[in-house]
């Protein structure tokens, strides 16, 4: 075996096809075949750390490498929550543009400094489903129980009108099942593992103007990559980029799974249009955005950055 | 240094640290720490104060004190005397039927606390002085509570059930499901076994003369009635829990919360326990309970941390997937593996270590996760009463220090015997397990 | 010749003595903190399930605040635990020995417990250290700063050692 081991840590199910697994798995492989004396071992579902210790870890060196949803360490970097603050990316094809934009050069330095960087980015879309009433404008969500995924979109929902109950997304089900909660707000993966469309009546999909979007890439500590020889950098630099190609590939498939599922469980599928987007944005600038802005240093300059991109 | 040898040597050094007497959760902790540093640096020390405040940390973990205060509440109340008189009076009159009342309270207070060691400790209390003055064998007497105490964990609630559903992901409600049927299964057992030991020994109840039964009976009816009437708001608070939870309309630490806080209130108003003194007590015993097995729970949870990051729960688990032995060899292994575990470790330390290891093989040999858990179940409850480590025998220590220590363990052997013969039926008859569940939730 | 020393011993003694019973007395007010604690966890989870299904309006901090409280509630409460011989262990082969081979199996046992403490102990107030000089939050809807949460850590887990100190010297004397 090779000389030198990366430990790769996630939580998400592993060899299941989750797509942030795969991509882990994918660049073990890659990094194997370039014979770098280098190998990669993944732990998946929290099997060595906990979802919330990986950033830590990470960047004390404890861990090597992560795939994370980076709002997770929001606590100590407030500028990462903007990686899941509602209608910031919109689309996949905006997402693409993004990658290379100030805005992720921003929160990419915010990364760096913290003693870590990216190998691969990565961001999921995802929706809103109920039982109660398609969400589509804002006034849709009013008097509507919702579980958001993340304290922007709380903020921005319950500015709508809408209840917020924090809960875990391994409880939607069973939380919309008893009448708790009457949507939820959540990736279109954990729609589909979570089996949502069994409770709901209505799915509002990502399409071409999507609130939900979340940045989970694949991340390296400074540490472990500078005790890399620049052979084993550039294989991993290489693998990074295939990881990252393979998502691009995948993200929009997962989307179309969602509504392929949801469809065939006789659930009706909806996209937000514009005006209804354009709507949710004035809201979020009034609640959320603001908030960001006056609690995170260079918060405005962020949202700026984001909205600036074509 | 490879998985299998440093497995081994870790192994080892817990063993030596636990036979000095190293309290089990410092054990556990001292030696993960050790691995961890030796095997990646200083930093795994540096940084141990946010790995182990991760570890207790959930929202999961807190509806354990909770469900044991929950169990303290209704524990330090009279409900222990209540319920015992009143299964007294409509047993009483059976061969070693003080015996088998004793199991029938050991069954409804475990459907009232989480925990063994306090379903021991709440019916013990008043059932082996009891019994004792009443003629029956030491033996029996200490084990019919050292038994029956131990279905605390396997009628729901159950705190071991919310650490076997944090740890493998699986529904606690469902869990909790799971047991019932089998818990009433094994008190039967237990039942069983203590009218035939009963008869052998000949020396329980020299049966009363008729006019003293009638006069018992006739005295205690209306108190009987009474103490009824009181143990009633404690069974429907803890019912009603149990339904929430099991519908899916609250989570497990919700369920205990608000268990807990309605049944101090019960022990304050239908007890009228106001007074600085019980409520202290109350809160004693809970804390002292909770306290001991979260720290447990807490370096067991470092322990698997150290296991995964040495490589040692995949290699070990690795193996065992190849050995592609018939899965009822496996299965009987796995047992043997608990069985051993259990003598030494209290149930919350086994299923955080050996649930990363098990769980995917019992998934791979196409067993199931809940079967699975009440099978694990009775495998820890027969550490309860086997020594070195067996929290019921403490209690019972505890509770008559008189009786001497190879009397309690020759009368719980039996009893031991009859959890196995339950793992057997179970290994048979799986749906004496998920019958139920599958009638109530996948509807 | 005997006179100083005995002086000495008496005075060590009484210092000792007096150690041991002021670790006692914190390990005690420790564990009203903790059973305090416990009891406001129980009534956060009992104000959020009234909030959440009688009401039907958001709930923001309950979870979190029950979770940290909780936790306090058990690291305040493992010094009382050690005093009171709460933490389970094996003691059948210390239980079997006499004399001087038993005290130095129980003195090891001692030192390892009191060794995972100081370790601990450190490792917390580390974090403490971190979490409050760099304002961590815990980054979630309510977002509260972190070292509350991390403070009693540090403290119930300080406590033990010291109360593991007291023991070992109560064994002793
Ligand atoms: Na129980
Ligand atoms: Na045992």
């Amino acid at each position: 075996s090779a000389e030198t081991v990366l430990r790769a840590s996630h939580q998400f199910p592993g060899g299941k096809g989750d797509v942030r697994d795969e991509m882990v798995q994918l660049m073990a492989k890659e990094v194997n075949a370039a014979d770098v004396d280098l190998e990669i071992q993944v732990y998946p579902g929290q099997s060595l750390f906990k979802a919330g210790e990986q950033w830590g870890a990470l960047v004390r060196g404890r861990l090597d490498m992560t795939a994370l949803p980076l709002d997770y360490a929001s606590g100590r970097h407030p500028e990462f929550s903007a990686t899941l603050m509602p209608g910031l990316v919109r689309s996949h094809d905006r997402a693409q543009r993004l990658n290379d934009s100030e805005f992720m050069g921003m929160i990419k330095k915010v990364i760096n400094d913290a003693g870590a960087r990216v190998l691969a980015d990565a961001w999921l879309a995802g929706g809103f489903a109920s039982n109660d009433r398609c969400i589509t404008s804002p006034d849709t969500v009013s008097g509507q129980t919702l579980r958001a995924a993340g304290p922007a979109f709380d903020e921005m929902l319950a500015t709508a009108g809408a209840s917020i109950a924090s809960m875990p997304s391994s409880e939607i089900y069973t939380a919309m099942q008893t009448g708790v909660l009457d949507g939820a707000n959540t990736s279109s993966g954990s729609f589909v593992s979570y089996r949502i469309y069994e409770q709901v009546t209505c799915l509002t999909a990502p399409g071409e103007n999507a609130l939900w979007f979340m940045y989970e890439p694949i991340l390296i500590s400074e540490q472990s990559w500078n005790n890399l020889n620049e052979e084993q950098q550039a294989a991993l630099t290489a693998a990074g980029e295939k990881a990252e190609a393979y998502f691009a590939k995948e993200a929009a498939g997962l989307d179309q799974k969602m509504i392929d599922v949801f469809k065939e469980n006789g659930v009706e599928v909806v996209n937000m249009t514009p005006e209804d987007y354009n709507a949710w944005l004035d809201i979020a600038k009034k609640s959320a955005y603001k908030t960001f802005a006056e609690n995170v240093p260079n918060g405005q300059a962020l949202i700026d950055a984001a909205l600036a991109v074509e | 240094m490879d998985p299998v040898t440093s497995g081994i040597l870790v192994v080892i050094a817990l063993m030596v640290l636990m036979a000095i007497g190293t309290p089990i959760a410092f054990a556990l902790g001292a030696v993960s720490l050790t691995a961890l540093v030796l095997d990646r640096g200083m930093g795994e020390l540096i940084y141990f104060g946010e790995t182990f405040f991760g570890n207790v940390a959930s929202f999961g973990f807190v509806a354990i004190p909770m469900f044991i205060l929950m169990g303290a509440a209704v524990a330090s109340s009279p409900t222990g005397r209540d319920l015992y008189r009143s299964l007294d009076l409509w047993m009483g009159r059976l061969p070693g039927g003080l015996a088998i009342s004793n199991i029938a309270a050991c069954s409804i207070f475990a459907a009232l606390s989480g925990s063994s060691p306090a379903t021991s400790a709440a019916i013990g209390k008043l059932g082996i002085p009891e019994m004792r003055k009443r003629g029956y064998p030491d033996g029996v007497a200490a084990g019919c509570i050292a038994a029956g105490g131990t279905l605390g964990i396997l009628i729901p609630p159950s705190v071991t059930m919310i650490v076997y559903g944090i740890s493998t992901e699986t529904s606690i409600g469902r869990l909790f499901i799971a047991g019932a049927i089998p818990g009433l299964m094994l008190a039967g057992l237990f039942m069983i076994w203590t009218l035939i030991a009963c008869k052998m020994a000949g020396g329980y109840d020299s049966p009363n003369p008729v006019a003293e039964a009638a006069a018992r009976v006739k005295e205690n009816v209306e108190g009987n009635m009474k103490a009824l009437v009181r143990v009633l708001p404690f069974l429907i608070v803890v019912m009603g829990i149990l339904f929430a939870l099991y519908g899916g309309v609250a989570t497990p630490s919700e369920a205990a919360g608000v268990g807990a806080f309605l049944c101090l209130a019960l022990a304050i108003i239908v007890y009228r326990m106001w007074q600085v003194k019980p409520i202290t007590i109350i809160m004693r015993d809970a804390l002292r309970e909770s306290v001991m097995i979260m720290l447990i729970i807490a370096t067991a949870e470092i322990f698997a941390f150290a296991l995964s990051s040495l490589f040692i729960t995949q290699t070990v688990a690795g193996a065992i997937a190849d050995l592609e032995v018939n899965r009822w060899v496996l299965m009987g292994v796995i047992n043997l593996f608990l069985l051993v575990a259990g003598f030494f470790l209290p149930p919350v330390a086994v299923i955080v270590m050996a649930a990363p290891i098990l769980l995917p093989i019992i998934l791979a040999a196409n067993f199931d996760p809940y079967w699975f858990a009440v099978i694990l179940t009775i495998n820890l409850e027969i550490g309860l009463i086997t020594p070195p480590v067996g929290l019921n025998l403490f209690i019972i220590k505890g509770i008559a220090p008189d009786i001497a220590l190879r009397d309690i363990l020759m009368g719980s052997l039996p009893y031991a015997l009859c959890m196995v013969l339950a793992i057997v039926l179970l290994c048979i008859f799986p749906g004496i397990v998920t019958w139920l569940p599958d009638l109530l939730m996948d509807s | 010749m005997s006179q100083p020393y005995d002086v000495s011993e008496t005075s060590e003694r009484s210092v000792i003595g007096s150690y041991i019973r002021c670790m006692d007395t914190l390990s005690v007010a420790t564990a009203l903190l903790a059973a305090t604690l416990l009891a406001l966890g129980v009534l956060a989870v009992v104000h959020m399930v009234f909030v959440r299904y009688i009401l039907v309006e958001s709930t923001v901090w309950q979870t979190e605040f029950t979770t940290f409280a909780i936790t306090a509630a058990m690291l305040l409460g493992t010094p009382y635990v050690l005093k009171t011989g709460g933490h389970v262990a094996v003691t059948v082969l210390p239980d079997s020995l006499r004399g001087l081979p038993k005290r130095i199996m129980q003195l090891a046992a001692h030192l390892v417990g009191l060794g995972f403490c100081l370790a601990l102990a450190f490792g917390s107030w580390y974090y403490f250290y971190e979490a409050f000089s760099m304002d961590w939050t815990t980054g979630t809807a309510w977002n509260p700063v972190l070292w509350p949460a991390v403070l009693p850590m540090a403290i119930g887990i300080s406590q033990l050692s010291l109360q593991y100190v007291a023991e070992i010297l109560r064994g002793e004397h």
